[in-house]
């Protein structure tokens, strides 16, 4: 394994008889080291060769959707470990799914009519329960009225009269008396500000709106969603009303249940829905658990269904990028691989011929291509998260220096220049270790995206911590506290008293501290400017080491081309005016004349144009490098603030609840503004010096990654 | 405030601007259309668009698609968008959002009440009704008998309750008051549009009150054609046609005595503007007037985002997006009838 250079690719073509394209195509999608360029790329996707096939897998996933949904609305929770199952094929699989579907569509239609009756009846028991109050209320004040009524106005007796007999007719009751008739129902609570003023306009205000809201949430039984719902009792008068508030409920999509007015009735009725309720609901129950069996017994193996349909699909759109051959008995591809990876290939493709019993062989070979090959680092879990902060930007140019190789020091170390504290760096440490101990049950498992990206850099973090200690150690910060740890400080007091401390300081008494600051500085009133420093020209050093390398750039570039190119001149003259007789267009060589035409002072002067811009650009990175200092200034500084500000002041009061506030205080400060804010901002701007000061003196990164056709990276379409 | 967008007009309308330049480069491109009008049957349809935009809306569909299914989801698909961008809206965007609406209102309260007319079923016409068009109470359209219990009933509630003052009779609702009422209204609608967007004022005034006098020309001589030989008078007529506009006033006067479709050319090929759509048709000809037009206004939609800082974007994509479903219903109705040959008819390519 090479990290510095990208694997070495080689253009293949597959020659592949039609009985045997399907396994061997499977057969190295479950190797995964075989990247297909699409020869039909100018055909749109019906047009090529195994649409068909793509089709029904498309239909099919359908289908496992449609059974993942059903299984997910009826809350059952399927097995982790699936049951063993006889390998099945497609065709099999096919007819399966079709028959568990229709099957699945008949039970869901027969519930549905049940569930539809059901809820009714419920709704109907709901109004009952309701409007059976309203009547009662009504009753007895419209009695009190009819009274009155018919006390004062006992002359239009013959009127009432007639007008009683129409009602009877319609509906017998003992309000309609007082030609006083009654839709009751049930409408969505949302609707039903919109409804009573539809229905005050429409019966110009000649009507009386009770409501009152169901407890529960009911179904609509329309649209089998849970709503909440309101009770309505519309009283009022006349024929061409009650059209009209016909109308409007059905418009409104209310739901209106004939409720009687006398009170034994309705205690009939109440018990007549109330069995067929309990009824229906056994007839529910029994359709339910044959259901959810079904259900249960298809969850078993969805999952494994799924995975062979996500293949099978995979499998056909990679037969699709590839052309017939003009016999059209073999299929040709095209493609890139790792030469690594060519025995392994020819091993798999073997194995293709000889499991679908074909007379003819795989013809796997070598050719030349135009294009620049793919780039390919194999990385390991450790290496991998570094990989990605370098792709991120750009993906290596084939054969391109890998920044990643030194991004895995410089990246934790400059992070840690930043956020030097050993106190710090030992909690991400903690988290870091946290993370690694429990690799495998994290790794197998779908977490949040912030954990997600915890995880995937979990090594990153390992190495910033590692290098936060060192670096803390260095700057001697433990949450802002000096600590003795490589022995006593070098300085002591003028005399005994230590009167004079802050004001003309402290001698020197001994050797220097042995490691890092020392910690007498802490609290002194130098202690700013001399880390300031310290820390400024630790920055300027880290950019002197890339600006030395100023004259080294300038000059040898150009010498080693001339020398590189009068080489290869002398030993091509005479072959070239050769050939360039014989073969007036120049074929492949045309392109590489060009390219040596060799103009030493040109190349002198671009090289020194570049020089100039990178000297100029030293001078503007200069800012950027001090960036170091700001932030572990602005770390240390904040550092000292929560401890001073929030801890110690705390700790000032002798009061248990003001020290535990404090303490709290702190330590969420800690977590989260220094440990997770200072993280991320420590990170950004370590990513930025990478990026954009490092990688840009030398980094092309115009490269394209090798996506080699494989089972594994198939997008996982669970969510 | 001309001029001065740029300066301020991120504040509130740049992530929108943004939104609605995404969705445009959506849109289905020549190319698109070229594949799908190879297309041989509707699965075929579903496959391409699967590779759209238009994918996670059609792939959960059972397989012997129909037509309405594929329109209905891709209206789903605007009607997604347009309601994400009117959440994210702030005024006068949101207003000037709302007022797109407003044209499938009216056309949406023609429809039930002209459904109603004819006794169907008012679950089955509200399924027919545009999306977008949809208000609160719009099912309770069906209880009204003449325009003014419509007013009075259901319509005071709505935005659209400004433009009817001019068609409150009570005369009982027939199909011929209905199609005055509509276009009635759509006038109303028009001009009412028209001056929202000069009082915004920059360079959406500018590009919208472009587009809309293109809209009114166009509904007036669609009005023109198709009063043509019925009891229409010409006082009447000439009242529906919207008062701004290249053609207004003199046009409208020359439309309103017009007698059959070459006269209604005559008195448009003295506006350099309509010439062009003219010169593609041959004499007496009007089924390819629509496509004729339509074509001019994708044109005209398409040059409303070669300038920043305006609303006309959210306008013309709405209107682009429809235009696709319309060429994508046609081409759908042609592959499932087996009519592949006159796919390009009515397809009008966007880009």
């Amino acid at each position: 394994m090479d990290f510095l250079r990208s694997e070495k690719m080689i253009f293949v073509q597959l020659i592949i008889p039609v009985e045997s394209a399907h396994r061997a195509v499977s057969y190295i999608g479950e190797l995964g080291l075989l990247q297909f360029k699409d020869l039909n790329a100018d055909k749109s996707p019906f047009q090529r060769t195994f649409v068909n096939q793509v089709k029904r897998c498309g239909e099919m996933s359908r289908k496992l959707r449609f059974f993942k949904d059903q299984i997910t609305k009826a809350g059952i929770v399927l097995p982790v470990r699936p049951a063993p199952q006889p390998d099945i094929d497609l065709e099999e699989l096919e007819i399966q799914l079709a028959e568990h579907e229709h099957e699945l569509i008949e039970m869901n239609a027969n519930s549905e009519k049940l569930r539809q009756s059901y809820s009714e009846l419920l709704e109907f028991k709901m109004v009952l329960q309701k409007a059976g109050g309203f009547l009662v209320s009504a009753q007895s004040h419209t009695v009190a009225q009819e009274r009155e009524l018919d006390e004062n106005i006992y002359s239009k007796d013959d009127y009432a009269d007639r007008a009683s007999l129409l009602e009877q007719e319609m509906r017998p009751g003992p309000s309609n008396q007082a030609g006083l008739r009654f839709i009751s129902g049930i409408i969505c609570t949302s609707k039903i500000l919109r409804f009573e003023r539809m229905l005050f306009r429409a019966t110009r205000g000649n009507m009386l709106f009770n409501q009152a809201p169901s407890e529960k949430y009911a179904i609509d039984p329309m649209s089998t969603e849970m709503v909440e719902r309101t009770v309505f009792v519309v009283f009022f008068s006349g024929q061409q009303a009650k059209t009209k508030i016909m109308r409007i409920c059905e418009a409104f999509g209310a739901n209106c249940y004939p409720v009687p007015e006398d009170i034994t009735k309705q205690r009939q009725i109440t018990q007549e829905v109330l069995s067929r309720l309990s009824e229906l609901e056994t007839t529910l129950d029994a359709g339910l658990r044959h259901r959810n069996k079904a259900l249960t017994s298809i969850g078993f193996h969805l999952r494994k269904w799924t995975i062979m349909v996500r293949k099978e699909k995979a499998v056909y759109d990679t037969l699709n990028m590839l052309n017939f051959d003009v016999t059209k008995k073999c299929l040709v591809g095209e493609g890139w691989c790792p030469i690594f990876s060519k025995p392994q290939i020819h091993n798999v493709l073997q194995r293709a011929t000889l499991d679908s019993n074909s007379q003819v062989g795989i013809i796997f070979h070598v050719m030349d291509a135009v294009e620049s090959p793919p780039t390919y680092f194999r990385t390991n879990c450790f290496t991998n998260a570094f990989q990605e902060i370098v792709d991120a930007y750009g993906v290596a140019r084939y054969q391109e220096a890998n920044p990643a190789v030194y991004t895995v020091i410089t990246f934790p170390f400059l992070f840690a220049v930043m956020f030097g504290d050993w106190g710090h760096g030992i909690c991400l440490l903690l988290g870091a270790i946290i993370l690694i101990a429990r690799e495998n049950k994290l790794g197998s498992q779908k977490l949040g995206s912030f954990m997600e990206m915890a995880f995937g850099g979990r090594y990153v973090i390992l190495l910033m911590s590692l290098f936060s200690i060192y670096c803390g150690l260095i700057y001697n910060e433990f949450f802002s506290v000096p600590y003795h740890i490589f022995g006593g400080t070098a300085y002591k007091c003028r005399d005994t008293t230590c009167r004079d401390a802050h004001t003309a300081g402290l001698v020197k008494y001994r050797d220097p501290y042995p490691f890092g600051v020392d910690p007498s500085w802490r609290g002194s009133r130098s202690e700013l400017p001399f880390l300031n420093s310290l820390k400024m020209k630790m920055s300027i050093l880290l950019l002197l080491l890339a600006i030395v390398a100023v004259p080294w750039m300038l000059l040898p570039k150009p010498f080693i081309l001339r020398k590189q190119h009068l080489e290869r001149f002398q030993g091509r003259t005479y072959r070239m005016l050769g050939t360039s007789e014989m073969d007036p267009d120049g074929e492949p060589d045309s392109a590489r004349q060009h390219l040596e035409e060799f103009n030493f002072s040109e190349v002198f002067v671009h090289q020194m144009i570049h020089s100039i811009e990178f000297v100029l650009g030293a001078v503007s990175n200069t800012a950027s490098y001090l960036r170091l200092w700001a932030l572990s200034l602005a770390h240390s500084e904040l550092s000292t603030v929560f401890y001073e500000k929030v801890l110690l002041l705390a700790w000032g009061y002798d009061n248990i609840l003001i020290r535990l506030i404090g303490l709290v205080v702190f330590a969420f400060a800690t977590a989260f503004i220094l440990l997770m804010m200072e993280t991320l901002s420590a990170f950004l701007h370590a990513l930025r010096l990478h990026w954009v000061e490092f990688q840009s003196k030398f980094y092309h990164g115009d490269g394209y990654k090798f996506k080699p056709f494989s089972f594994a990276s198939l997008p996982d379409d669970d969510d | 405030m001309y001029g001065f967008e740029a300066l301020t007009f991120n504040i509130h309308g740049g992530y929108l601007e943004a939104v609605v330049r995404g969705h445009r480069s959506s849109l289905l491109t020549a190319s698109d259309y070229n594949n799908l009008c190879q297309c041989e049957t509707l699965d075929d349809i579903k496959m391409h668009l699967s590779a759209t935009e238009y994918g996670p809306y059609l792939q959960n569909e059972p397989s012997p698609l129909h037509t309405t299914t594929i329109v209905e989801k891709c209206t789903l698909k605007l009607v997604d968008e347009y309601k994400h961008m009117l959440c994210q809206a702030t005024e006068p965007l949101s207003t000037f959002l709302e007022y797109i609406t407003y044209g499938h209102m009216i056309d949406n309260v023609v429809l039930i009440v002209t459904g109603t007319l004819h006794e169907r079923d008012v679950q089955e016409l509200l399924e027919k009704c545009h999306p977008l068009g949809m208000f609160d109470s719009i099912a309770s359209l069906a209880v009204a008998q003449n325009m003014r219990e419509l007013y009075r009933l259901v319509l005071v509630d709505t935005p659209l309750a400004p433009y009817f003052s001019e068609c409150i009779t009570s005369e009982d609702l027939d199909d011929m008051n209905i199609e005055i009422m509509r276009n009635t209204l759509y006038k109303a609608y028009l001009e009412d549009f028209y001056k929202f967007c000069k009082k915004l004022g920059g360079a959406t005034a500018e590009i919208m009150t472009d587009l809309l006098a293109f809209e009114a020309d166009k509904r007036a001589v669609n009005i023109t054609i198709n009063s043509i030989g019925t009891e229409l008078t010409r006082d009447d007529r000439k009242k529906l046609y919207s008062n701004f506009g290249l053609l207004y006033p003199y046009g409208h006067e020359e439309l309103a005595v017009c007698e059959d479709v070459d006269q209604v050319r005559g008195a448009l090929e003295k506006y350099p503007a309509y010439q062009s759509i003219f010169a593609k048709l041959s004499y007496g000809e009007s089924q390819m007037l629509d496509k004729a037009f339509y074509e001019e206004e994708v044109k005209r939609l398409c040059l409303a985002f070669e300038q920043q800082f305006h609303y006309g974007v959210f306008f013309a994509y709405m209107r682009l997006r429809e235009q696709e479903i319309r060429n994508l219903m046609w081409i759908s109705e042609c592959v499932a009838q087996n009519q592949k040959s006159r796919v390009h008819d009515s397809v009008v390519f966007i880009f």
